[in-house]
């Protein structure tokens, strides 16, 4: 276990090795302190000078590696000339090490754009998850054990944020941390996938959008970590997701922001999250870089609890009914969904038809539940049924499944081919092209003659 | 002008459902909705088919595939189920002239199967749990002919491929390969599709 620290013999420099320390100390590691001369800087310089210079900060890193050894670390020195962000991060991978820890003054713009911050560079190149100090305090606190650390994750569904969500255990090998993972939401685009609030003013943000959110959430966070002992917050933000992200992290009174990092370069860095959360946030920021952690990629089926069953009550689309509770072995749950065709009438036709269309729904349900196949019960799989109106059924289809959280959308197909299927359109061809879940097209020709 | 056309077609329609519907319950009444439930329980009782025994994965060694693949295994160690992994080497073309004017030839790619045979037999290794039963299939031809041929011919009952989404997810198209084979295939195909992103704002 290595931790490499890099240092300017600044004071934030010192207090960031100063919370490294305590961090090898307590994982019984090796701290290897790095000071990189940056040569870039003088031009044509004469040996003399640069022999002075060596010297003089070797003579410098060895002061504060003496410093940092009464500390209880086990330390050792490294010297390196050319870059400072890429010669560390050399030395990081060189080394085998598992963290990076750099001091940030926090540069806010306009400097930083000019002046340009070595943590950013080292946590876009490094393969190991960097982290950039800044308030030691709690951190040396928790690395004694003497606090639990507060952590907040950012957390967006990606594969990067899958990263910092597995790199929590790391921390959980330290110390005690209480987790706060934290998602933020773009409220049209998620009302529009659960098919509520879509009609309602921009602002507008459903308490049900918020629960169906947060429950995606933890089935992800669980299906990443297993059962941990986490906590969820889902906040709406129509901006950019990092101040809202650092509003959050100030709320919760994290030690620490955890944030997936993708790495982008050139201009796609602009638009970065994990960036823009490393520069402006009053906190310590940890980033974790895809490669840190192994593939989150496990294909989209890890586990069938819920499927989604659409019909229509035609013979073909029924026939996907058994092949739903067929996926299913023992427990979990089906929903059986039947997508009306909205007629689009509104005012007082709508309240004149509302009577027959209770009645109408009322019926339909009741075939709807007929469906279910006896079986079901026997093999404890709950089943429940659906009715929505809406003019346009793919997405109706789609919607319901979001809400329902089905990890498997079953639709029959009649499997229109030629001219018929340009004229006519295919329903589950449709759903096909818009769904986010796994979709199982059941289409079986002999039945379809 | 517009709007009242709008309205006449609307009136019309709804004139027309009215009737229908006015018409269905004068017909039939409650009864007949008694004799549909009837049918549709008919319909449900040869219920819950058994779990698929054969996975058959397209693969066309893109990142999707890969990630079909990972899926189609989880399902195929869910159920107990072998895997088929099978790709599809276009045939070459070319012109041959035998003398009465140029005809067009086709004779499968010799070098291309070879090597497709290799690589699939190098991602069976890297994907497939050792304990599922696995084979390696390579095809000459079209794609979706031969993808729903090859589920014929070695009796799979689950078909598991990606929809690409190159063409824009609202214009409601999907990966050309993928709706072929939904049409062709002699059974059912899952779908799988890489999630984009949530917070990404999707075109509306």
């Amino acid at each position: 276990m290595k931790i490499i620290c890099g240092t300017d013999f600044s004071t934030h420099a010192s207090e960031a090795a100063n919370a490294a320390a305590a961090l090898t100390a307590r994982l019984h590691g090796t701290l290897s302190l790095v000071h990189v001369m940056d040569t870039s800087r003088y031009e044509l310089p004469s040996k003399e000078l640069m022999d002075y210079l060596c010297a003089s900060r070797q003579a410098k890193l060895k002061k504060e590696a003496e410093r940092l050894r009464r500390q209880g670390a086990t330390v050792e020195e490294q010297f390196l000339q050319g870059s400072p962000a890429v010669s560390m991060v050399k030395a990081a991978t060189d080394s085998g090490a598992r963290l990076i820890v750099v001091s940030s003054l926090g540069q806010i713009a306009p400097s930083r754009w000019f002046v340009g911050s070595v943590a950013e560079r080292t946590a876009q190149n490094a393969s190991i998850p960097t982290l950039v100090v800044r308030n030691q305090k709690p951190l040396e606190a928790w690395a004694r054990g003497q606090r639990t650390l507060n952590v907040v994750i950012g957390y967006d569904f990606s594969e990067s944020s899958d990263a910092a969500l597995r790199w929590s255990s790391f921390l959980n090998e330290i110390g005690p941390c209480r987790i706060t993972v934290v998602y933020v939401a773009w409220p049209p685009e998620a009302g529009a996938r659960f098919g509520a609030g879509f009609d309602q003013p921009h602002p507008y943000y459903p308490s049900e959008v918020e629960k169906l959110l947060k429950r995606d959430l933890q089935e992800k966070c669980e299906e990443v970590l297993g059962k941990e002992k986490l906590r969820f917050r889902v906040v709406a933000g129509l901006g950019r997701p990092d101040p809202q992200l650092i509003e959050v992290a100030v709320d919760e009174k994290a030690d620490v922001i955890v944030v997936g990092t993708n790495q982008r370069r050139g201009l796609a860095r602009l638009g970065s999250v994990s960036r823009a959360v490393l520069h402006p946030a009053p906190l310590n920021v940890a980033c974790i870089p895809i490669a840190a952690a192994e593939p989150a990629d496990r294909g989209s089926i890890s586990r069938i609890k819920r499927v989604l069953v659409t019909t229509d009550f035609s013979k073909l689309a029924n026939q996907a009914i058994p092949f739903a509770y067929s996926t299913l072995r023992r427990g979990g749950q089906v929903c059986l969904l039947h997508v009306v065709k909205a007629t689009g009438r509104s005012g007082k036709k709508a309240q004149a038809r509302e009577p027959k269309l209770s009645g109408r729904n009322d019926r339909l349900s009741a075939q709807l539940q007929v469906l279910i196949p006896s079986e079901a019960e026997a093999r404890g799989i709950s089943s429940q049924v659906e009715l929505v109106e809406h003019s346009n059924v793919a997405i109706a289809i789609c919607q319901a499944a979001e809400r329902f959280g089905a990890d498997l959308i079953c639709i029959g197909s009649r499997g229109r081919s030629g001219l018929s299927k340009a004229i006519l359109g295919s329903v589950s061809q449709d759903v096909m092209a818009r769904s986010q879940r796994p979709v199982l097209v059941i289409r079986l020709p002999e039945a379809g003659k | 002008m517009k709007t009242s056309y709008r309205t006449r077609r609307k009136q019309a329609h709804g004139a027309k459902r009215h009737s229908l519907s006015a018409s269905a319950r004068r017909q039939s009444g409650r009864t007949h909705s008694k004799s549909r439930l009837a049918a549709t329980r008919a319909l449900a009782l040869p219920a819950l088919t058994t779990p698929p025994r054969h996975i058959l994965v397209p693969i066309d060694f893109s990142a999707e595939s890969t990630r079909a693949l990972k899926s189609a295994v989880q399902l195929a160690s869910r159920y107990g189920a072998a895997v088929t992994l099978v790709h599809v080497v276009e045939p070459i073309t070319y012109i041959y002239d035998c003398g009465y004017g140029p005809v067009r030839r086709w004779r499968p790619n010799e070098t291309l199967i070879r090597d497709a045979q290799q690589r699939l037999h190098v991602l069976s290794l890297r994907h497939v749990d050792s304990t599922l039963s696995c084979k390696v299939v390579v095809k000459n031809g079209r794609a979706f002919d031969e993808i729903a041929k090859s589920a014929k011919e070695l009796g799979a009952d689950l078909i598991v491929m990606p929809t690409r989404g190159f063409t824009d997810p609202q214009s409601g198209e999907i990966g050309s390969t993928a709706e072929r084979v939904v049409r062709h295939a002699p059974c059912p195909v899952l779908t799988v599709r890489k999630p984009v992103l949530l917070g990404k704002r999707s075109k509306s």
